[in-house]
């Protein structure tokens, strides 16, 4: 039964007040997870090289942002970014617990193809992933996060793939809270090409919630020791973009239908939506649903870095600039999850950032 | 009964032929008894339909299937007007400050209570029964629902005013039991099924003409670790027949809000957190055959046991204990969009249930002022009520059956319902009203004989006497 393992568990207690911490209100995560060829993208946009310098400098910017734990309680890291130090030789751990800011994990290894089915994936990294927990878990990390991507449109997406997805999240948090890592549970029904409706969308996440749901009881994951990062309800890239109260009211109607208060929160992912549209959306939450029993808040990543990425441009000078971006974009998201934003946003000019399915990559 | 007999009989029922081993072991019984038929010479006939019939009849996980195949082609067809009347009668029912009033036991268990009490069980007895049960005056000030019997719906007030008007002139809404009672699992005898789906539809249809607005149906578990129950199979195919309940309930032709009731028996030697550990399993089943089904939760309610030590365990549960196991199992594995939780009482006293209820209230935050209290009820987004049966009634049986006169039961029966709706209100102070003090109201096996060595010294019992108006099935297992 459950409860045996919740109490011999010895990582259990850390774990819950992990959980709460990182999804109190009036905060919520950076996700700055991305692989190393993702990150090189993104270096290239501003002409920068893609060498594991740049890489780290770019992330030693967002990190030692001042004030930034004020809105940021938690930071996904890739691997390679968990074991780097700063230009001053401080760990990123160190720093960014200083900041009070928790450090995370992402821990899957990328997408593969599900054979024979047109652009569904499977997500990769369950081998060997208890042993690497372990030494992420020395190291500092204490959540992690795995990315389950389900493609979505008025075909798909078909019931293989959502097994496969569940499964494999389910059997990732398993392992993580065996080895002291709250798993961030994502089921991504991810934004894609098409026209097809929100009610499409509705339908669909809220089938894989509850199938998230059934997997992760399957496998005795204690709820109150997760984070769910869950997309919101949006149709497809070819419709038209629904005002934000109309986001909010499907969102907060899938979450309620398949989400138990026990999840301490729910950070959403930005997914292609613009850094406006992301706060625009989080506020409208609140306002659809302000006694929610779970956190309604965000883990994003491009809605944070896109505009501090475009204003830091990779030059020195603009590095001061660019952090006051970001704590700026983060303090307006926290003003969302408090459903206290009023705007103007501090960066209203950033486009939707079209998402395509990458395979091998890690997208947001 | 004969060995041959039981052979047959058991022959018969893992052929799939449940209902006609049932009729067969009964007439045969009372054949017996009668020296009708000689004790070892079962009937030819019995035999070969019994053969005939062998590959007959779906394993449970074909029913399983079939039944969350069924209740998704009913549950699709919802609108969003009938989706809303559903949301609106359940709201009602979740009023704050009330709770509901479950009276709908059958003929057999309320025949027992009837009969242990000194009375008949017979139509007239019920329904005076009944009458005192539901004629308080204040009764809608405590009571947003009750439910009834499928025969009550019928019966009339000495007033001359149908019941069903009684409650409705008190704000009442009505509900109905539209389960016909459990049926012992030819694969795992000590486990159950629910019947009652066959005609269910068609039967809502006509409770919810006569006045109903919402039903119950009631799932059991048994919860013995040495046993291995409950099984995997009888849990999925007792959520997925909760699941088409629902289904067929909220259908258009029905419209009423279905109450789903997995109760987990308190019989069992287990501890307070091995119960709840136990409902959480059973929880998650019946939340994923909904979502499976696509039923609409918002126009559903959820009817749990609190979380108890078994009644043979080495050491009983304390309150606290009972209240911390509870709503973590609830948080843990019941939706928000569910508008509300109605406990049953189960085998606790009066004074019990309503204490339990009132500390389950106060730790959800209902009750309590300031942050902590806002803190709290945010952690418990349903609210949070009663659905009792012998915890509203033990005390006017009680004082009815003992001659204590019509007004006296009316009396206590008014008492005890204001009590558990200031329970529920996290308010309630005492003393209690009740008159049966700290006397355990439990039932073994509840609705059915229990496994097959109880149901066979059952069955070897004078059947009760059979006057009821309407189609109750008069099998020994209803």
């Amino acid at each position: 039964m459950n409860y045996a393992f919740e109490k011999e568990n010895p990582f259990m207690e850390e774990l819950k007040a992990t959980a709460k911490k990182i999804s109190g209100r009036g905060r919520g995560i950076l996700a700055s997870d991305e692989s190393n060829a993702t990150t090189g993208k993104r270096l290239a946009t501003i002409d920068l090289a893609n060498t594991e310098d740049n890489r780290r400098d770019w992330r030693e910017l967002l990190y030692t942002a001042p004030g930034l734990g004020q809105y940021i309680s938690g930071a996904i890291m890739f691997e390679e970014t968990l074991f780097q130090s700063g230009a001053d030789g401080k760990p990123f751990v160190q720093t960014l617990n200083e900041a009070n800011i928790i450090p995370g994990i992402k821990v899957d290894t990328g997408l593969q193809p599900l054979p024979f089915s047109d652009g569904e994936t499977a997500t990769q990294g369950l081998d060997g992933m208890a042993d690497r927990m372990k030494k992420y878990y020395d190291q500092g990390a204490r959540f992690a996060k795995w990315r389950a991507v389900i493609k979505v449109d008025d075909v798909y997406p078909t019931e293989k793939a959502i097994w496969e997805n569940c499964h494999g999240l389910a059997r990732y948090a398993q392992i993580a809270q065996e080895n002291g890592l709250v798993p961030i549970v994502e089921p991504e029904v991810t934004l894609g090409d098409g026209d097809y409706s929100i009610e499409r969308t509705a339908f669909i996440s809220e089938k894989v919630n509850s199938q998230v749901m059934r997997w992760l009881n399957e496998y005795n994951v204690c709820l109150d020791a997760i984070l769910l990062k869950p997309n919101m309800i949006l149709p497809g890239l070819d419709a038209e973009i629904p005002p934000p109260d109309v986001v909010a009211k499907y969102t907060v109607m899938v979450m309620k239908r398949t989400i138990p208060p026990a999840v301490p929160g729910i950070h959403f992912l930005s997914g292609g939506m613009s850094a406006e549209e992301s706060t625009l959306n989080l506020q409208a939450l609140q306002e659809a649903y302000p006694n929610s029993p779970w956190s309604l808040t965000f883990s994003y990543g491009r809605a944070l870095q896109s505009p501090t990425l475009k204003t830091w441009q990779g030059k020195p000078e603009n590095k001061a600039a660019a952090q006051e971006m970001l704590v700026k974009l983060a303090k307006a998201n926290s003003e969302a999850q408090q459903g206290k934003y009023k705007g103007p946003h501090p960066f209203p000019g950033d486009g939707r950032i079209l998402q395509a399915l990458r395979l091998g990559g890690a997208g947001k | 009964m004969s060995s041959s007999v039981v052979t047959t009989g058991a022959v018969l029922v893992a052929a799939g032929a449940a209902g006609a081993a049932t009729a067969f072991l009964t007439t045969t019984l009372r054949q017996q008894q009668k020296g009708v038929v000689a004790t070892d010479t079962p009937p030819a006939i019995a035999v070969a339909a019994a053969e005939a019939s062998l590959s007959k009849g779906p394993t449970l996980g074909e029913a399983t299937a079939q039944h969350l195949r069924e209740a998704l082609e009913v549950a699709k067809q919802l609108t969003g007007e009938q989706k809303a009347e559903l949301e609106a009668i359940a709201q009602q029912l979740t009023a704050p400050g009330k709770g509901v009033l479950a009276a709908d036991e059958s003929v057999s268990t309320i025949g027992k209570r009837l009969v242990k009490a000194g009375l008949q069980n017979d139509f007239e007895t019920r329904r005076g029964y009944r009458e005192v049960l539901l004629s308080h005056p204040d009764l809608g000030q405590y009571l947003a629902g009750a439910i009834l019997h499928e025969e009550t719906l019928d019966q009339v007030h000495s007033d001359g005013r149908t019941f069903v008007q009684v409650l409705s002139d008190k704000g009442v809404l009505v509900g109905v039991k539209t389960d016909r009672g459990l049926q012992p699992l030819i694969q795992s005898p000590t486990e159950t099924q629910t019947l009652g789906m066959g005609d269910l539809l068609e039967r809502s249809r006509r409770y919810r003409a006569k006045g109903a607005r919402f039903a119950k149906w009631r799932a059991v578990l048994r919860l013995d670790a040495a046993a291995g129950t409950p099984t995997d199979a009888a849990l999925a195919l007792n959520a997925a027949q909760l699941a088409q309940y629902a289904a067929l309930s909220q259908a258009s032709a029905a419209g009423l809000v279905p109450i789903v009731e997995p109760e987990l028996l308190i019989e069992g030697t287990h501890s307070a957190a091995e119960f709840a550990a136990c409902t959480e399993v059973i929880l998650g089943e019946v939340y994923a055959a909904l979502a499976k089904a696509q039923v609409h939760l918002e126009g559903t309610l959820l009817k749990p046991q609190m979380a108890m030590a078994g009644i043979g365990a080495p050491s009983k549960h304390t309150r606290e204990e009972l209240v911390a196991l509870t709503l973590a199992a609830l948080r843990r594995r019941v939706p928000p969009a569910v508008p509300g939780v109605v406990f049953l009482s189960g085998g606790q006293s009066e004074e019990e249930a309503t204490g339990n209820l009132n500390a389950i209230a106060r730790a959800a935050g209902v009750g309590v002022a300031g942050a902590e209290g806002e803190a709290l009820r945010r952690r418990h987004p349903w609210s949070l009520s009663f659905s009792f049966g012998r915890s509203l009634q033990a005390s006017v049986l009680q004082v009815w059956s003992s001659g204590g006169g019509a007004a006296a039961a009316i009396d206590i029966a008014g008492a005890l319902a204001k009590a558990n709706a200031q329970a529920q209100q996290g308010a309630y102070e005492g003393p209690h009203p009740s008159l049966t003090g700290a006397a355990s109201l439990h039932d073994p096996n509840r609705g059915w004989q229990g496994p097959p060595a109880a149901a066979a010294a059952a069955a070897a019992a004078p059947p009760a006497p059979d006057t009821v108006k309407g189609a109750e099935q008069a099998t020994p297992l209803s």
